[in-house]
């Protein structure tokens, strides 16, 4: 495939959308609720239409007006849309028993190719049963083998842990990478969890009010945002108004804002290098792995929020009260005609 | 159901009151019936049941029920399929209307549907209706006749007096049962299920076959088979349509009230039990089929 590249007119759920997906990659859309994820997943299926002029082209050939049967994508619904009355293995034959006479392969290859798929996600003694007998982790795999069976161009996944519990989450997403890195189908998937799209993805594209704010690997997704709006979506963050101490002074007359992550933010005890700045600690929160240390900046009374290793708080052996100096570490400035 | 908590208080209240209303209302009238046709002799019993006029009746009876509850099987999906799936101005009203052959006494469905279908009703002669009414039309354009008469009788559905009308009414006291039955599948229908299939390279055939038909399966079944068993008992509105003729077009309830005219009452509870147990074991019949389809996406 040599790439995707729509665009969609005036409407509001999505506007000037391009996206271009290299063949065997593994994409997340990822944004919030109503950014239009799946609406572009549902156009670049085919269930529904874009406004004309949007185009979609599979290896360079517009599909645009195929209809979806005959696009040869296989799409994994969100709530899975199993066939109730079927058993694991009539579902995952579905698409096998459902091609034009001519093409259907014979009894024996459909039960070949099933037994396949049903090894590949891990569900071998599961194909008498009926999907109302499968846990949902399971009923995602079958959905993910029935889509499989018709070997799509590309795949493409609605919130495909969205309904799942967070162990089962974790689990399955790890089990669908490895599952990519064997099958390397091009895949895309929606997801509103960044820790999910981080981690599974080869590459990010972050969308917001019907448009991709940015579109790149995990890393630089998250280490070189675009935007505001993609530094915020990713994490908790600080955000610090006018200049920063030894920043370089501008030349654009508006005031930066400035972001820094929690664990970006250093804690001293002394200010050696004179570049720290004032603060004080105002609560401690304990969490285990790391430490929630909220402070206030002494000159403006701005609240501050750093997640320290327990390690490093240990050392520092702070308390509620205790004036100290912070230093920010990998700040990201931004101008302000960005809102947020 | 939790043992332990039940939903309504008073389960043997609840239990004993379900039973002494089935017996009242069920049970009783039925025994009764049974019990005055013990009057009779075995020998008396068959020769009235076997008697060739009473086995017409019966296969009128069931065929004619069956037929109807065919035709409103297939097209009262296609009414309810319409009416869920298709907005088009006056849907509502239609949804409405579907429910008029339950409040409409079968009498009069009767008397109306065998003035329209008789050979010069609106129906029954529509051939020569257009025909007349064409050359009315030419008459005072100045004309003479635009179509010769008779030319157009392939139109005319002269049904009054034979076994179609019976069907024909039939299927009006049946029609929504189907339609009332499937109508809530299918509106809680999900979507998805149908993208699934297309995005799996399904047609639509395919699609309504092998993924819609099975789950609307059970209710399109049971409301066939309250469909049937409506028209097994219905009287009013076939005898106006019927030509009644003994040994040809006479349905079992006509036969039932024709033994009781000539004071007969034995025999009348006889052809009585017959058509109850016959619409028993058809009925149960069904009811195993629908369990079975039932079953299938439910073993929990």
């Amino acid at each position: 495939m040599r790439g995707i590249n729509k665009s969609y007119g005036s409407s509001q759920a999505l506007r000037d959308v391009n996206l271009k997906v290299s063949t065997g990659e593994l994409i997340a859309l990822l944004g919030p609720s109503g950014s239009g994820k799946t609406t572009l997943l549902r156009i670049i299926a085919g269930i529904e239409s874009p406004d004309p002029g949007g185009r979609i082209f599979f290896d360079g050939t517009d599909v645009s007006a195929t209809d979806l049967g005959k696009r040869r994508i296989g799409f994994v619904f969100q709530h899975y849309a199993l066939f109730k009355h079927m058993s694991v293995f009539e579902n995952i034959a579905f698409g096998l028993r459902s091609k034009p006479r001519q093409e259907r392969p014979s009894n024996a290859a459909i039960k070949a190719k099933v037994e396949e798929l049903l090894a590949l996600v891990q569900l071998q003694n599961f194909a008498p049963r009926y999907p109302s007998q499968l846990s949902g982790g399971q009923r995602q795999r079958v959905a993910l083998a029935r889509a499989l069976a018709v070997e799509p161009r590309v795949l493409l996944l609605d919130e495909p842990f969205g309904a799942l519990d967070a162990t089962v989450r974790r689990e399955l997403r790890r089990w669908l990478r490895k599952l990519h890195d064997r099958i390397h189908v091009t895949s895309i998937f929606v997801t509103h969890d960044q820790e999910e799209a981080l981690e599974v993805a080869d590459r990010v594209a972050v969308m917001n009010a019907g448009r991709i704010e940015q579109f790149a690997p995990p890393e630089e997704v998250y280490e070189r945002p675009a935007n505001p709006f993609v530094y915020g979506f990713l994490g908790n963050f600080n955000l610090f108004h006018g200049r920063r101490d030894g920043a370089p002074r501008s030349e654009t007359p508006s005031t930066p804002a400035t972001f820094v992550r929690p664990h970006d933010i250093e804690i001293l005890r002394d200010n050696a290098d004179g570049s720290g700045i004032a603060a004080k600690v105002t609560h401690i929160g304990f969490l285990g792995s790391a430490v929630n240390v909220e402070l206030i900046k002494l000159d403006d009374h701005q609240q501050v929020d750093a997640a320290l290793t327990t390690q490093a708080y240990r050392d520092l052996a702070l308390k509620v009260d205790q004036e100290v100096f912070i230093k920010l570490r990998n700040p990201h400035s931004f101008y302000e005609d960005y809102a947020i | 159901m939790g043992r332990a908590t039940p939903v309504i208080p008073g389960f043997s209240l609840t239990l004993g009151y379900t039973l002494f209303y089935l017996s009242l209302f069920v049970l009783i009238p039925l025994a009764g019936l049974v019990f005055k046709t013990t009057q009779l002799t075995w020998g008396e019993f068959w020769h009235t049941i076997t008697d060739p006029v009473v086995v017409a009746a019966f296969r009128l009876t069931f065929g004619a029920s069956a037929l109807a509850a065919l035709i409103n099987g297939i097209c009262g999906l296609m009414v309810a399929w319409v009416l869920v799936r298709e907005p088009f101005p006056g849907r509502k009203l239609f949804d409405a209307l579907i429910d008029f052959p339950f409040a409409l006494p079968t009498a009069v469905a009767g008397i109306a549907f065998s003035t329209l279908y008789i050979g010069s009703g609106w129906i029954g002669g529509f051939g020569d209706h257009l025909v007349s009414g064409t050359n009315w039309v030419a008459a005072r354009l100045g004309h003479p006749d635009f179509i010769p008469s008779g030319a157009l009788s392939f139109l005319d559905f002269p049904l009054s007096n034979t076994n179609a009308g019976i069907v024909v009414v039939l299927i009006f006291v049946g029609l929504p049962f189907v339609v009332r039955t499937v109508q809530p599948v299918l509106q809680e229908w999900d979507l998805e299920q149908e993208q699934a299939a297309e995005s799996l390279g399904a047609n639509g055939w395919t699609t309504f076959r092998r993924v819609i038909f099975p789950e609307i399966f059970p209710a399109w079944l049971s409301g066939m088979t309250l469909a049937f068993a409506r028209a097994i008992g219905e009287y009013g509105s076939v005898i106006f349509i019927a030509s009644n003729i003994p040994g040809k077009s006479q349905i079992v309830p006509l036969q039932i009230v024709t033994k009781l005219d000539e004071f007969q009452y034995s025999e009348a509870t006889a052809i009585g039990v017959v058509l109850l147990f016959a619409s028993l074991l058809i009925l149960l019949a069904i009811n195993g089929i629908e369990v079975w389809a039932r079953r299938r996406e439910q073993v929990a």
